[in-house]
């Protein structure tokens, strides 16, 4: 065990303070030290995306910084993305429940944590363009294509206004 | 969207309704609850000191160093809980099988890499990894027996002592006069279909926290698991505990694809440390530990020999199946199950009455292979569709056509190995997917752009799924445990709203939505209104859990009979209320109404509060409660979906990569509840079988160290590798289930390699003596591209 150090991370607007070791991952001090456990953890290498966070407004992969690299920083989690909407889903997640976006739910959080700051240009993008923007999040349930769809529809809906949900069998919006 | 007013329009139906979610809204909002989430006071964290080596002697553990780190409590090896925990055993009583035993820690040999040898257990995991450092364990190596040939060679050191060559299985059957048949037929084919290990990698690792109360000699444990109830039953054996004192909660898991329905050492190992150290232990695997020991899959061979006729009939196949099933055979499914299953299903779809298997089980000094979706089909749907396309090829017959001249057509159709097709209309399915591909003109498409260099090919897949097996077919297997049947509570509260407590468990599958829709259906009460409730042994009824593609079937079968139950005690009761007879009611939009009649009903609230709380009112002899608990067997030998997949694909000539540019999948699970769902279900299970066809494969090293210990190493598609898939139904219900549901959950993962590799072959132009193999690396491709332009030049 090495020296503990105090850090302070503010995370969602609150302010957390703890002794810790100067080993402990970012995704355990939000997980454990905080208790923000909507924030989880599939690889600890860096490959899978769950453990995705926003500091300063960028995602980052909590399982590949130290939480004292954090001091100083602000960072937003899955708890806190539709604040100020009055208990309402952020619409990026209202699109992932209108289109099935999720099965167990795991690699969620850190898929809605990837994908909300590319909202405003994937409007524009064609399916593939999509697909290649969220290849840095794994997902074994889904085969994606409705998170694709989730994507779509959100990005859309943010730019143009409220839209229909897709028809169950539509394989992609882009192409109706 | 315009909507009809409310007044005229018809009351919505449940069953069939594209209805979104229940379990989302925590799923999205962070709220999810899964077992790494769970926090106890005082609880410690594990670490597992594991083996280096795939066969060894353990000479020597010394744990004293690591019980002397900071913020160690214990440390535990096999000596330490030889006494509370008894080594695992999982029996089949079918002849040829030889039930072998799992230690709960290494007991004086290693049989595999990754084989937990000690647990440490410390205030937090950081910690208990420094003294899992500094565990001293010095190991002699044995021979590491890798392959399915060095196992079975003569001569060969023996793994298990149990098990003798090597064997955990072996088993032979004819059906038919194959000889003859042979004998006559014009085309023999002979094939050497093998699939790699791969599995299912669910981002959730596995995870276990134990709390034991001595005072109250209570233990319960959180599991990771797909079955709750087996659990319980494990823990509560293997911990010698009387089951009623034992509870096992499964909130929400993270993926399960099979390899959760087991129950592991390290189950087991954090139950016994929380009981000596008299605090909550919590162990949470990390993606190196979930790779090297959680259930492999798939690593099987078949030598493969059909007869068929000039016409493209198939008369007879002879399949040697052999699977490389590891170091341990899982409890309580045994190591007999991917073989089992694969050679059940050889003939497929098909009208074959002529069959020979011979099954073989082999110990190897790897992972234990166990359930992953679709166990053992796989190599059954490739094998036999590799028989279809080189006998189309051979012939010169369309692929489709083939299968047409061969699909089985009448229904119920009893196969070769006693399957029961209950319902079904394959060759429309053809004639869909066809429709779909644009077979004939893609077909042409693709021979035309070859002369431009533009190599692509178009190939498909038919595959049966056996889903909810029935009693007498997991009897058969002789394990200790039948399972065969499932569970559902239906019980109405004062307020008249339903809660349905189901013996499935839920982890990706939207059974809170899809259970409420088929209780809505039967009690006239909205979705809104029922809660399901599942995974936790002290809320629900003994049930088997989420396995095989089983819940639908079975607990929406077992929901349907409750509901059936409450339904006639509610209108014997609302008879009373309304001084009506029974047969003149009806449960509609939550009320019980005279038939054709506005102003005569009931709500349904007012007939659960009149059986709850106002008991002086009930009619003369009616007992109290709205609430039924039934059990429902699923038809034997099981409720079988059928699928058809076909993919279109193009070989990359520079880096031999193999682009899916459509996909479609056309299927028949009976009765859809939801068909978002099964969408769903489909789209991910052809992206795990996509996976497979491609890029998954756990390799291992000639030492037997596993290579792809990391996500890096590991490939799981991303997003960019899987193309759009187009899901297409067709709806024959079950006779035999109520309802009408064919389970669908693991079919996608069935077909997909299969359709994968016949696209490839075909744009190839190799279907006679292209791939056999899985997976279809660039190297491979590259290679094969090679070839190809040699042969064409």
């Amino acid at each position: 065990m090495s020296e503990l150090r105090n850090v302070t991370i503010e995370i969602n607007g609150h302010e957390y303070s703890a002794e810790i070791e100067p080993r402990l991952l970012l995704s355990d001090f939000i997980r454990h030290e905080a208790g923000l456990t909507g924030t989880h953890v599939g690889c600890e290498h860096g490959v899978c995306g769950a453990c995705t966070v926003q500091m300063d407004g960028a995602p980052v992969r909590s399982c590949l910084m130290f939480a004292v690299q954090a001091q100083g920083h602000s960072l937003r989690t899955v708890e806190a993305m539709n604040e100020g909407m009055d208990g309402a889903l952020h619409p990026l997640q209202q699109a992932f429940h209108e289109c099935h976006g999720l099965q167990c739910g795991f690699c969620t959080p850190g898929f809605l944590m990837s994908i909300e700051p590319i909202l405003p240009e994937a409007a524009d993008w064609d399916e593939r363009q999509i697909r290649e923007a969220i290849a840095g999040n794994l997902c074994r349930c889904t085969g994606y294509q409705n998170i694709v769809l989730s994507v779509q529809l959100a990005a859309k809906r943010m730019r143009d206004g409220e839209i229909e949900p897709p028809a169950p069998d539509a394989p992609s919006l882009a192409e109706a | 969207m315009s909507r009809a007013p409310a007044d005229t329009a018809p009351p919505p139906r449940a069953m069939g309704a594209r209805i979104l979610r229940r379990e989302d809204q925590r799923l999205l909002r962070g709220g999810g609850r899964y077992v790494s989430d769970v926090t106890l006071p005082g609880l410690l964290h594990g670490a597992f000191v594991r083996s280096t080596l795939a066969h060894a002697r353990i000479i020597e553990l010394d744990l004293s160093r690591a019980r002397a780190v900071p913020g160690v409590v214990a440390a535990f090896g096999i000596e330490d809980l030889r006494g509370l925990v008894r080594p695992m055993r999982a029996i089949s009583r079918a002849p040829g099988y030889r039930p072998c035993a799992t230690p709960v820690l290494a007991d004086g040999k290693v049989r595999m890499v990754g084989e937990p040898i000690a647990l440490i257990v410390a205030e937090s995991r950081y910690l208990a990894e420094d003294g899992a450092a500094a565990v001293g364990v010095k190991l002699e190596p044995l021979t590491p027996l890798l392959t399915m040939d060095e196992a079975l060679a003569d001569g060969a050191p023996v793994i298990h002592d149990e098990a003798p060559q090597n064997l955990f299985n072996s088993f032979e059957q004819t059906i038919g006069d194959l000889e003859a048949t042979f004998a006559a037929a014009d085309e023999v084919i002979d094939l050497e279909i093998e699939q790699q290990r791969y599995g299912a990698v669910a981002m959730e690792g596995r995870v276990a926290v134990a709390s034991y109360s001595a005072a109250e000699d209570r233990l319960t444990a959180w599991l990771s698991t797909q079955v709750p109830h087996i659990a319980r039953t494990g823990l509560a054996k293997h911990l010698s505990m009387p089951e009623n004192r034992v509870r096992v909660i499964a909130p929400d898991v993270g993926g399960g694809f099979g390899p959760k329905c087991v129950l592991y050492q390290e189950d087991l190992a954090v139950c016994g440390a929380a009981k000596l150290v008299g605090r909550p232990v919590k162990w949470a695997s990390d993606r190196i530990e979930d790779l090297q020991t959680t259930i492999h899959g798939r690593e099987q061979t078949n030598r493969l020999r059909a007869a068929a006729s000039s016409d493209g009939r198939v008369l007879a196949v002879q399949a040697d199946l052999r699977a490389s099933n590891g170091a341990y055979a899982v409890w309580p499914y045994t190591a007999g199950l991917d073989s089992g299953q694969a050679s059940e299903n050889v003939t497929g779809p098909y009208d074959i009455r002529c069959y020979e298997r011979r099954v073989r089980a082999v110990v190897t000094n790897k992972a234990p292979m166990g359930p992953y979706r679709g166990v053992g089909r796989v190599l059954a749907a490739f094998s036999i569709e590799r028989v279809m396309d080189v006998l189309a090829d051979r012939l010169g017959i369309d692929p489709l056509e083939i299968r047409r001249r061969n699909l089985v057509r009448e229904f119920p159709y009893t196969t070769a190995t006693g399957l029961r097709f209950e319902s079904g209309d394959y060759l429309r399915m053809v004639d869909t997917l066809a429709e779909a591909m644009d077979w004939e003109r893609v077909r042409e498409e693709n021979a035309a752009l070859r002369a431009s260099g533009v190599i692509r090919g178009i190939g498909v897949a038919f595959a049966v799924e056996q889903s909810a097996y029935g009693a007498k077919a997991m009897g058969s297997r002789q394990m200790e445990m039948t399972f065969g049947y499932d569970t559902a509570s239906v019980r109405f509260e004062p307020d008249g709203r339903v809660r349905v407590a189901v013996g499935l468990h839920n982890h990706g599958q939207g059974h809170e939505t899809t259970i409420a829709q088929i209780a809505s259906e039967e009690l006239g009460v909205p979705v809104g209104d029922i809660d399901v409730v599942w995974g936790d042994t002290a809320v629900v009824p003994y049930g088997l859990g989420t396995w095989a593609s089983r819940s639908t079937v079975a607990c929406g079968g077992a929901t349907i009979l409750a509901a059936q139950e409450l339904r006639e005690k509610i209108v014997a009761l609302a008879a009373d209320m309304l001084e009506a007879r029974p047969d003149d009611l009806e449960l509609v939009d939550g009320a019980v109404a005279m038939r054709g009649s506005r102003s005569q009903r009931v709500p349904i609230a007012a007939v659960a509060r009149r059986a709850l709380h106002e008991p002086h009112l009930l009619p003369e002899g009616m007992e109290p409660g709205l609430e039924v608990t039934r059990r429902f067997m699923p038809p034997d030998p099981g409720s079988f979906a059928a699928a058809l997949h076909g993919a279109h694909v193009e070989l990359v000539p520079d880096t031999g990569h193999v682009r899916v540019l459509s996909y479609v999948v056309v299927e028949d699970c009976g009765t859809v509840v939801n068909p978002m769902i099964v969408d769903g279900q489909v789209h991910g299970g052809v992206a795990q079988g996509i996976g497979g066809a491609l890029m998954e494969h756990l390799v291992y090293d000639e030492q037997g160290s596993l290579v792809t210990t990391t996500l890096m190493d590991y490939l799981v598609p991303t997003a960019a590798e899987i193309p759009p898939i187009r899901v297409l139904h067709q709806e024959s219900p079950s006779p035999f289930v109520p309802g009408g549901f064919k389970g669908m959950g693991e079919g996608g993962a069935v077909n997909a390699p299969v359709a994968i590799v016949a696209a490839v072959n075909d744009a190839l132009g190799a279907a006679g003596n292209g791939a056999n193999h899985t997976p279809l690396t660039p190297e491979w491709v590259l290679a094969a591209l090679k070839n190809m332009n040699r042969v064409e030049a």
